[in-house]
């Protein structure tokens, strides 16, 4: 499992996003990906696209790990009448040999932080 | 023109002569058509030669023409409107900010009788229902820019972008369109309304 504490649900664009990423899993982890990914949502196929963000090494980190990154410039978080973009921030621990665990939490990027 | 601003390239293509001159041909050709129809009509009623059949026929291929001749004189006259020119400082436009705007009507510009300018803004969406393909438009913004008879053949107005507004987005499904939007009225009622829509881009990258 993971969890995500972000300290800001909604931040400006090219501002910092801060958070602590903690974990508890039957085996070690050896990375952590972060990755924020916009996609629209309501009337229409859905359109998407990914910011690789942060891959770290987690050997020696005990189960939580503090990041940190800008947030990108665009497209800002929307909410209108046929459709709507919404950020989301991916979390995924991995091994060497696949996917251990992965999570999502909504964010907000706007210049007044909210959408 | 103002000193300072930048020329924008006129809104969409004009006509060439050649197309103007084609439409121009087709309508007078119609025109000659019908009138030899209903000649032919007259002539054969005044001469007592006209069965029901033939009346009907007759009539058929007069409404016929008459429609042909309709459409294209609209066509010759949607592509002889005048056509704004406009003059902007620049295309890309950050929210919370104002630019101005200029235009003018270099040619025909006694076929306005009003003029209404504004800025939209538009939200579409595209999508399969019915295995047919839809798009969906919403104006979320309607901002009256000018309104009024057209006058000394041109205008201006400060355009201002919405301290809260969206950015220009689109992918290819949905996008968030700002764009300036020219809507004129001819002093004729045969001849077609004038509508132009130019886009602008709000962007947060400026």
């Amino acid at each position: 499992m993971i969890t995500l504490q972000l300290d800001h649900a909604a931040t400006a664009p090219g501002e910092l996003i801060t958070g602590l990423a903690q974990w508890r899993l039957t085996a070690p982890p050896e990375t952590l990906e972060v990755r924020l990914v916009w996609k629209t949502a309501g009337k229409g196929d859905v359109d998407m696209a990914n910011v690789p963000l942060l891959q770290v090494p987690l050997s020696g980190h005990p189960g939580q790990l503090k990041i940190s990154f800008p947030a990108p410039l665009g497209p800002w978080s929307y909410s209108g009448s046929l459709f709507s973009i919404a950020w989301i921030l991916e979390l995924t621990l991995s091994t060497r040999d696949g996917e251990l665990a992965r999570s999502e939490h909504p964010i907000v990027i706007a210049p007044h932080r909210r959408a | 023109m103002k000193p300072g601003l930048s020329w924008i390239p006129t809104l969409d293509a004009q006509p060439t002569p050649n197309q103007a001159m084609s439409l121009a041909g087709l309508t007078a050709l119609y025109g000659i058509v019908s009138v030899a129809i209903a000649w032919m009509f007259v002539d054969r009623l005044l001469s007592r030669r006209a069965t029901f059949a033939i009346s009907l026929l007759f009539c058929l291929l007069l409404l016929l023409v008459l429609a042909l001749l309709g459409n294209s004189a609209w066509k010759l006259f949607a592509a002889l409107h005048p056509r704004p020119v406009l003059t902007m400082p620049v295309l890309v436009h950050r929210p919370g900010t104002s630019f101005p705007l200029a235009w003018s009507f270099p040619r025909l510009p006694w076929l306005l009788n009003h003029l209404s300018v504004s800025l939209k803004f538009t939200e579409a969406a595209n999508y399969v229902a019915a295995e047919m393909p839809v798009e969906e438009q919403k104006v979320l913004l309607n901002c009256s820019l000018y309104e009024g008879e057209p006058g000394l053949l041109s205008g201006s107005a400060l355009v201002a972008i919405p301290e809260h507004a969206m950015h220009s987005f689109a992918t290819a499904s949905h996008s968030l369109r700002w764009a300036l939007h020219f809507d004129g009225k001819s002093p004729w009622p045969f001849c077609p309304p004038l509508h132009y829509e130019v886009p602008i881009i709000v962007g947060f990258w400026t």
